[in-house]
């Protein structure tokens, strides 16, 4: 047998080898030159034939040392060569390998052909003179075994696993990897950490790699397994993804990833981003489009947004979220919505219909973004058909000349709105806003309050959020019950979060009683009302805590009369019924009145009740004038607050 | 300036320096009381069995059963509550926080303090500290308990502050409950101590 014979045999049996351990980049038509062994040793005896080589190298890149086989019959080598059921081992890395192996070769007719396989027949590999391409037969294999005959495992830590079942065919003329079946993964799992785990991802993969330009395509069917990336959650039984991928040489040691992930049911994500071999990453772009939200807040969306307060989320319509990289990673971010709806019950959020687009930029002015909407409910607060223009670049917003919000038959028009230092504790907002008249009778509808008349209209102070708390500057001023109200140091805590509080001190005055009354159907009394409620907190919606009195001022040309029905119902307020309607006083309709004052300081749901002349537990709530003359005393100075209310807001009912 | 003259203003200036005024403005001895009743109540296990009368006739209910058949008593532990400092734990708000997390300890949160998946912080919170013996869906939805719990109890060592009229002691506040949940952690609870490093109780 010539050298080169020889040579190009071992070279076979090399690529073999080679290409068990991953490394396939060996060609059976390289020059003998290209090969170089040491130590070659060959003993041939009637129990079998076995060669040992110190060293099997090509081109000093790829290198078996201790390499051994042992063919258990006597072997001829010329013309021809054949064994069956022989074994090889070799060190390749820090790995020993054992495998079995058929061969045979005809010199003569320069035909040969190599099968080796693992003891198990989990990866059998097949070669022979006739073709360019090695078959590779996966059945089972584990790919931690896979992965330590490429010596590619990581020395510590965990180990990612999996079983593998396909067919490879590896042409080493065209330099060229191929499935040739979609190799199938069961069980693949993974834990980088806590917060990191694929477990149990099955599916197909099927690849293509170009040897020469390093190129390679590949699609992976995910359809069973679950996966925890950080906060991100996803069962792919319930949401199966195809992902395509392309990876190409860009410049030196920079490969160019393009990535499709997409759920036929509600989303694509498509990513292209410049990776090197410490996978160090530039220039990413990304876009995300779920065409049917719904389904996709029920797969990813909504365990994400438990975690922050907003579970129970519903959606439905289309978004699109992009983010491309212009001077930095992901500085440039574009969301837009058609007709995209949100609802969030706990929390009294929602959308109806939003479409446009939100433009954002880190460094720079992003282009300007706009907002149309049908409906939009921000923690109770009902705005209706509207659109709005702003700018959102960095940590600046600003609202694009004036707006205005219509709330029930009213508007909130805003001149100005500008807020800085968006991702701090502290955010500096500037607003200039006018509440337009909105009816009391709508909002009180609304809150499901007792129906009051009157409207509600004023100016809008500045702002700023500190942490979770967002504070009114300046004082809000307001025109209703046809007096003057002025809410003063106003805040706002948690607004979106638990047990939401508004806080604010109230002071009021030249409220019209006659409005008053009719509103809660109390009966009529008329007059001015002054008054003021400091300290007030309402939290959850119910009033925590205030220190509140009301009282008439004596103004000219009003008269201060009140009704027998206002008396009996400020009499049921004690619990006495037919105050006056048992006494001969029930032949007049209605009575003047000198002063009224009633004051309420309210703690741990315990109202301590006072009035005019207050004298041990005696107060006076109205003190008549004229003839007949009536007053009314209260001697309960501690009452339940909800009980209060409850007799207050029901008292027409008595 | 006669020596007495002299011996008495040197007295008077050590009189002056050994005046110190010490004011305390946080009743930390109420907060602690304050905050020992409520994580009682948060952490009291709620019995799975209303007809359960096991400790009927057990020396804690007849110690129990004598101090309150004590008409003394009667006066006694009302003049007691009195004295205290008014700590408020009764707010809407601290009520409406306290029932939540009862609600939550009882439909999962104590399970994840007894088998060590969650543990006590050292700034009065709760972390998930070791899920790596669970599933992955029941790893995000302690993300979301975890997450629930310490909003409630961020919220809840504000509102405590707030109610008794001193926002300034939400941090003062938030110590006492960190020793409290720590004391009256069960043993085989996890806590984080004041190095970072998590204990076993």
């Amino acid at each position: 047998m010539s050298f080169a014979n020889k040579n190009k045999y071992i070279a076979a049996f090399l690529q073999a080898l080679c290409c068990l351990s991953a490394s396939c980049a060996v060609h059976a038509n390289e020059s003998a030159d290209a090969w170089e062994l040491t130590g070659l040793s060959m003993t041939s005896t009637e129990t079998g034939t076995s060669w040992q080589l110190e060293r099997l190298s090509w081109r000093q890149q790829w290198q078996l040392s201790e390499v051994t086989f042992h063919c258990p019959q006597p072997l001829g080598l010329y013309p021809s060569h054949e064994c069956a059921g022989g074994e090889v081992a070799f060190v390749f890395g820090a790995n020993t390998h054992h495998f079995k192996l058929d061969a045979m070769a005809d010199w003569l007719r320069n035909t040969w052909s190599v099968a080796l396989s693992d003891f198990a027949k989990t990866v059998t590999i097949s070669l022979d003179s006739g073709s360019t391409q090695a078959q590779v037969v996966l059945q089972q294999l584990p790919l931690s075994t896979l992965l330590e005959m490429a010596a590619v495992l990581p020395a510590a830590g965990p180990q990612p696993d999996a079983q593998l079942t396909g067919g490879l065919l590896l042409d080493w003329q065209q330099q060229h990897v191929t499935t040739a079946s979609p190799v199938v993964f069961q069980g693949l799992s993974y834990e980088h950490s806590d917060d990191v785990v694929l477990a149990e991802l099955s599916g197909q993969l099927s690849a293509a790699l170009d040897w020469p330009t390093s190129d390679l395509n590949f699609t992976i069917q995910l359809d069973g397994g679950e996966m925890l990336f950080d906060q991100l959650y996803v069962d792919f039984n319930a949401f199966p993804v195809t992902i395509e991928g392309q990876i190409k040489p860009v410049s030196r040691g920079w490969y160019a990833v393009n990535l499709s992930l997409e759920n036929p049911q509600s989303m694509h994500l498509s990513l292209a981003v410049e990776l090197n071999q410490a996978l160090a990453w530039r220039q990413p772009e990304l876009q995300l489009q779920v065409f049917d939200s719904h389904h996709f807040n029920q797969q990813i969306t909504g365990s994400i947004l438990g975690i922050y307060g907003f579970g129970g989320s519903e959606m439905s319509g289309q978004f699109n979220i992009s983010a491309t990289s212009e001077q930095g990673e992901f500085d440039h971010w574009q969301m837009v919505f058609d007709d995209y709806y949100f609802l969030n019950e706990r929390r009294k959020m929602a959308a109806n219909a939003l479409t446009g687009e939100v433009q954002w930029r880190a460094q720079g002015t992003a282009a300007d973004s706009t907002l149309q909407w049908q409906e939009l409910l921000l923690t109770g607060l009902p705005i209706g058909e509207a659109a709005a223009t702003f700018n959102f670049s960095a940590d600046r917003i600003h609202l694009l000349g004036p707006h205005a919000f219509p709330v029930f038959d009213g508007a909130i028009e805003l001149q100005e709105l500008r807020a800085e230092k968006l991702f701090s504790e502290f955010i500096d907002m500037d607003i200039q806003a006018k509440v337009l008249p909105i009816s009391l009778r709508l909002i009180t509808e609304k809150m499901g309050w007792p129906v009051m008349s009157g409207s509600i209209s004023g100016d809008i102070p500045g702002m700023v959020k500190r942490d979770s708390v967002i504070e009114f500057l300046g004082a809000l001023q307001l025109q209703v019950f046809g007096g003057e109200m002025e809410v003063a140091n106003l805040a706002m805590e948690r607004l979106f979060g638990v047990a939401p509080v508004i806080a604010g001190d109230v002071t009021f005055a030249g409220f019209d009683l006659s409005v008053l009354t009719e509103t809660f159907g109390f009966g009529l009394i008329t007059g001015r009302l002054h008054g003021s409620v400091m300290g007030l907190r309402v939290t959850n919606w119910k009033t925590d805590r205030l220190d509140a009195q009301v009282y008439t001022v004596k103004t000219k040309g009003v008269k201060q009369i009140i009704s027998q029905r206002a008396i009996e119902n400020i009499s049921s307020l004690g619990g006495i019924k037919g105050a006056i309607s048992n006494t001969f006083l029930r032949f007049f309709d209605d009575f003047r009145y000198r002063k009224i004052k009633l004051s309420c300081r309210l703690h741990n749901s315990v109202c301590l009740i006072g009035g005019l002349k207050n004298q041990g537990n005696q107060f006076v709530i109205v003190e008549g004038g004229g003839i007949p003359k009536i007053n009314i005393v209260g001697f309960v100075r501690a009452i339940n607050w909800e009980e209060f209310i409850s007799r207050l807001l029901n008292a027409n009912y008595n | 300036m006669n020596k007495w003259s002299k011996s008495m203003l040197l007295f008077s200036f050590v009189w002056v320096a050994a005046c110190v005024t010490i004011n305390v403005y946080f009743p930390a001895a109420e907060v602690e009381n304050a905050a020992k009743e409520f994580v009682e109540d948060v952490l009291q296990e709620q019995p799975t069995n209303d007809d359960d009368q096991s400790n009927l006739l057990d020396e804690t209910f007849m110690r129990q059963l004598a101090v309150n058949m004590n008409p003394i008593n009667w006066f006694i532990g009302t003049a007691q509550a009195q004295n205290q400092a008014n700590i408020d734990l009764s707010s809407p708000a601290i009520t409406a926080l306290k029932n939540k997390m009862i609600e939550r300890m009882n439909a999962g949160l104590r399970g994840y303090l007894d088998s060590g998946v969650v543990g006590f912080t050292r700034d009065g919170l709760v972390e998930a500290v070791d899920v790596s013996q669970l599933g992955l869906k029941e790893r995000q939805s302690i993300k979301k308990l975890v997450a629930d719990e310490n909003r409630d109890r961020d919220a809840l060592y504000r509102e405590m502050a707030v109610a008794n009229n001193h926002p300034e002691w939400e941090a003062q506040i938030r110590d006492a409950f960190v020793k409290q949940w720590i004391d009256q952690a069960k043993s085989g609870w996890l806590y984080q101590a004041a190095d970072g490093q998590w204990v076993k109780k």
